[in-house]
């Protein structure tokens, strides 16, 4: 009986300290779930914007997400966080 | 008169001689190695010259792909804010215990540098430079090898961040760096 409970244990650690392992893990990001403050995309819209610049593309794409996240519809996960897990359209980066 | 064979021993005895002072001084423990001391300016000259040559030979012939693309301002800013803030800090932060204590000091990455001319082959050659320093690290700097934990689109998406990263006010920061 012992030995099975030091089993269930050395499991239970082991589960706990592996868990550490996939800490960069993007998945692990989205489960941090917190909210952009878009009063910076708001001071872009009233003024002069460039909505070609990547960075104002990146901005509204990210409030876009979290304003729909907010009314409840977020039925898809975010891929943008993804880019590394091989989803996203820069999959053809080739290893240097 | 000196021969030909007593130069010859001249030049031997002093290079024995200066091999045994500098491993005389090398065993010595004399050289201070704590962070809060600077080396001095012969040992940073040799340190620096040496990651700078060894970093552009190494990072010479890697191919830039496109960091244009909105999605990798996310990916990589949301990296970036998890992995590199701490010591390379972001906008309206000056310093950190970080960036004070170590040893070399991380550059601010957030800080706009001036480039003067010839700005595109600048920005492409500091893209290669970034990524491979972000993949392999550099010895005995603090700076680690992210390339084992994370595959080389993800570090391209910190290279894209790090493009833009100094254009970014504090707000632009928080939005692209969230991780919603």
């Amino acid at each position: 009986m012992n030995r099975r409970n030091f089993a269930v244990v050395t499991v239970l650690l082991a589960m706990l300290f592996t868990s550490a392992a996939r800490a960069h893990d993007p998945a692990e990001h989205a489960a941090e779930a917190a909210a952009p403050d878009c009063r910076a995309l708001g001071d872009a819209v009233n003024g002069p914007m460039d909505r070609n610049d990547p960075v104002i593309q990146a901005m509204m794409k990210q409030c876009g997400e979290a304003a729909d996240r907010s009314h409840g519809h977020d039925g898809e996960s975010p891929d943008h966080h993804a880019a590394g897990s091989g989803h996203s359209s820069e999959q053809d980066v080739k290893a240097q | 008169m000196i021969g030909r064979s007593g130069k010859a021993a001249a030049v031997i005895q002093s290079v024995i001689a200066v091999g045994a002072i500098g491993t005389g001084y090398l065993y010595s423990g004399v050289y201070p190695v704590g962070a809060d001391v600077p080396h001095t300016r012969p040992v940073l000259w040799l340190l620096q010259t040496l990651r700078e040559r060894s970093i552009e030979r190494a990072s010479r012939d890697i191919v830039v792909p496109p960091l244009d693309d909105p999605k990798l301002l996310l990916s990589g800013g949301a990296d970036y804010n998890d992995m590199c803030a701490g010591c390379h800090l972001k906008p309206g932060r000056q310093d950190s215990d970080l960036s004070i204590g170590l040893y070399p000091r991380p550059p601010d990455l957030a800080a706009r540098v001036e480039v003067p001319d010839g700005r595109q082959d600048d920005d492409m050659q500091t893209a290669r430079r970034r990524f491979w320093v972000i993949k392999h690290g550099i010895k005995a700097s603090g700076m680690p090898a992210w390339g084992r934990t994370h595959d080389d689109q993800r570090i391209w998406a910190m290279v894209a961040f790090l493009r833009r990263l100094p254009d970014l006010t504090p707000l632009q920061y928080q939005i692209l760096t969230t991780k919603i």
